[in-house]
């Protein structure tokens, strides 16, 4: 094993033509993760005509680089201008815009730098160890019932982050869960909410919705306060956290870890679910919770781990199964499919080299994150000092052509205006944007996970429960509800206006 | 009650409305699945049931609570802010929501190329930029930025507008930037 490894590196770094692909893949992926609309799935739809062209460890390898940088690129723009890159970023956005209002910009890219390389980094070393094993137990354990109950626990995690009272938090994820119905329902086909629309029978998309939500609704409440005079600019720091306020963080970093892996594993969840799970898990078990949504360092750190740490796990079932767990590994199956070639066990066998060039790949492209992110933090954070009124008309507009592009759509220009300005009423009024997009991420799935559960189970909740992966999830999620309440019902009248 | 906790009630109406009205639009598909008991209702119903009886219970436990300690149900510190702010300071503030809206609605007819120059100046005035160099300088920029990177360099087909002149116009200036 150590022998391919070295073998994969010094082929990696001493072929010309793979290390042009290699740093081509780097710096497209962390510039398209960067930019809104057109994101890493933009730049791997664009190039895969092209990889016909090259050699199939070489395309492999290329898409496994934009995977990792694309996933980190969007943290940039979510941290200092409240634009999630991607869905994935979206959490990360929550704290990491709030702390570069407070002024420490340096300090949540920073973070965000190191965490999305050592979540990448222990992903692909794990990728490297336990591919096999780790995918055919995870792919046996869970099934539609234990995806639906992972939901549940989210869900009830989810509700009490970011909005001012518990039940704000969750009419904003149920509000979030509503939208994610329009479209089709999963069992039959059949058109909900509508209203004969052939755009919205694909349901409502969620990048203008995130755009709309964080970008827009930032702008108008910025403008807002431009106008009457109550804006006060952030300031411009370079710090990077120090060592001891890492130190502080290691048992957010190792949580996160594992819940990013484990969701990167299981197709379909993802690193935007992994994202949202870090996060939530990370405010359910943190000594102060109030803190999250207005600036803690650990919301940042939490939701970079956890999505850098799906980008390995991803990976596994698509080498190893065959099965693709997202877009983007669902492309590198056309890839394969272009050389002819089937993923699966015996990929080990007979394709050797292109596993260890992706795994080596992937390996030097988490620690090359390291290096390009503290460039970043040194240079894009400069952008601060820009005054707000030019930088807005550029939000607008670069969020106008991001939602535009992302199908040629006018509409989706409008849902992300609507999505804005009711995202501006909802938080000026204490509710989550957060709890709203995590519900349109999760409504999809854990609706259709829910009616494969209920076939399975034949509409028992004794069967369903008897399964130990979901009644340890739903007795979480029931304990979390519960305490959640409590804390509730125990708060002041005045601190749950 | 009613007096100074207004907003209370147009918070539940606005969960109401918006609840009641998407129970009675799953009537249009409520149609049973073969294989799903709950058929295509099911889901979206139990999320509207929810999403009422959380509305239902916010808006008790928090006039419960204005009863207690009228101060702290007090009308929001946004919509008094809103409304203490003088008629300029809202207009202004509705018209930086208005521009993005009435430009998004000229996109389609007269196009992204002549259209997007005109709403930055507009909009960069409207933030308070009342020096014309900056006014033109920095609106050309982001244009010049922004058409550089995705007309140029990525081919983003953006729109060209369907208003004959304006339409022609547009694929001019898409021409002499590609």
């Amino acid at each position: 094993m150590l022998w391919d490894f070295i073998h994969s590196t010094i082929h990696l770094f001493t072929d010309p033509v793979t290390l042009l692909i290699f740093v081509s893949g780097l710096l497209g992926g962390m510039l398209f993760g960067a930019v809104p609309g057109v994101n890493m799935l933009t730049l791997g739809a664009v190039i895969l005509p092209f990889t016909a062209h090259m050699s199939a460890e070489n395309a492999i390898m290329l898409y496994s680089v934009i995977y990792c940088a694309g996933v980190f690129g969007g943290a940039i723009t979510a941290i200092l201008f409240n634009i999630p890159g991607a869905p994935e970023n979206a959490p990360t956005a929550l704290d990491g815009y709030p702390l570069t209002q407070k002024g420490q910009a340096g300090k949540a890219v920073g973070a965000a730098v190191l965490c999305s390389a050592l979540g990448g980094f222990a992903s692909a070393l794990l990728m490297i160890v336990a591919t096999p094993l780790i995918a055919s137990w995870a792919v046996r354990q869970f099934g539609p019932p234990e995806i639906f109950a992972l939901i549940f626990f989210g869900l009830t995690v989810a509700a009490s982050v970011g909005a001012k009272t518990l039940w704000k938090g969750w009419l904003s994820v149920l509000l979030g869960l509503l939208i994610a119905t329009v479209g089709t329902d999963p069992a039959a086909g059949y058109a909900r909410f509508a209203f004969g629309s052939y755009y919205l029978l694909a349901g409502i998309s969620f990048i203008p919705m995130v755009l709309g939500f964080f970008a827009i609704s930032e702008v108008f409440i910025q403008g807002e306060k431009m106008v009457t005079g109550t804006r006060k600019a952030p300031k411009v720091s370079l710090d990077f956290p120090s060592f001891a306020e890492f130190w502080r963080l290691k048992v957010a970093v190792l949580r996160s870890m594992v819940i990013g892996f484990f969701a990167g594993i299981l197709p379909g969840i993802g690193a935007v679910l992994a994202a949202f799970m870090s996060y939530s898990v990370a405010v359910r078990w943190s000594r102060h919770p109030e803190r999250f949504g207005t600036g803690e360092l650990e919301g940042v750190v939490a939701s970079e781990t956890g999505n850098n740490a799906a980008t390995g796990a991803a990976m596994i079932p698509l080498l190893a199964l065959g099965l693709p767990g997202g877009a983007l590994t669902a492309m590198m199956l056309g890839v394969f499919q272009i050389h002819g070639m089937e993923p699966g066990p015996l990929i080990f066998l007979t394709s050797k080299e292109l596993v260890w060039t992706t795994f080596s790949a992937m390996l030097f492209a988490n620690i090359a994150i390291l290096g390009l992110g503290w460039l970043q933090t040194k240079t894009v954070v400069h952008l601060l000092a820009v005054p707000f009124r030019f930088l807005s008309p550029a939000i607008l507009l670069l969020a106008t052509i991001g939602a535009y592009a992302l199908r040629n759509l006018i509409i989706d220009v409008w849902v992300m205006f609507v999505a804005g300005i009711i995202g501006y009423f909802l938080r000026r009024s204490g509710y989550s944007v957060a709890g709203i997009v995590l519900g349109l991420v999760l409504g999809d799935l854990g609706e259709a996970a829910f009616v494969k559960t209920m076939q399975l189970t034949g509409y028992s909740p004794a069967a369903f429960l008897a399964r130990p992966v979901c009644g340890i999830m739903v007795g979480l999620g029931v304990l979390t509800l519960l305490w959640n309440f409590y804390a509730e019902l125990r708060r002041p009248p005045a601190a749950a206006a | 009650m009613w007096r100074g906790r207004q907003h209370l009630w147009g918070e539940l109406a606005v969960w109401l409305v918006l609840g009641g009205g998407a129970y009675a639009l799953s009537f249009e598909f409520d149609e049973p699945v073969s294989g799903y008991r709950f058929g295509a209702t099911g889901w979206p119903r139990a999320i509207i049931a929810l999403l009422l009886i959380v509305a239902l219970v916010q808006f008790a436990i928090r006039l419960a609570g204005a009863m207690r300690a009228p101060e702290a149900e007090a009308s929001p510190r946004f919509w008094s802010q809103f409304f203490s702010s003088g008629a300029r300071a809202n207009i202004t503030v509705a018209l930086a929501f208005g521009l993005p809206v009435l430009y998004v609605a000229l996109l389609r007819g007269t196009g992204f190329y002549l259209t997007t120059p005109l709403f930055l100046m507009a909009y960069l005035y409207l933030l308070g930029e009342r020096r014309w160099t900056y006014l033109v300088g920095v609106a050309l920029a982001i244009y010049g930025l922004m058409v550089l990177v995705f007309t140029t360099l990525l081919y983003v087909p953006l729109p060209v507008g369907n208003w004959p002149v304006f339409y022609d116009i547009n694929n001019w200036l898409l021409e002499a930037y590609r």
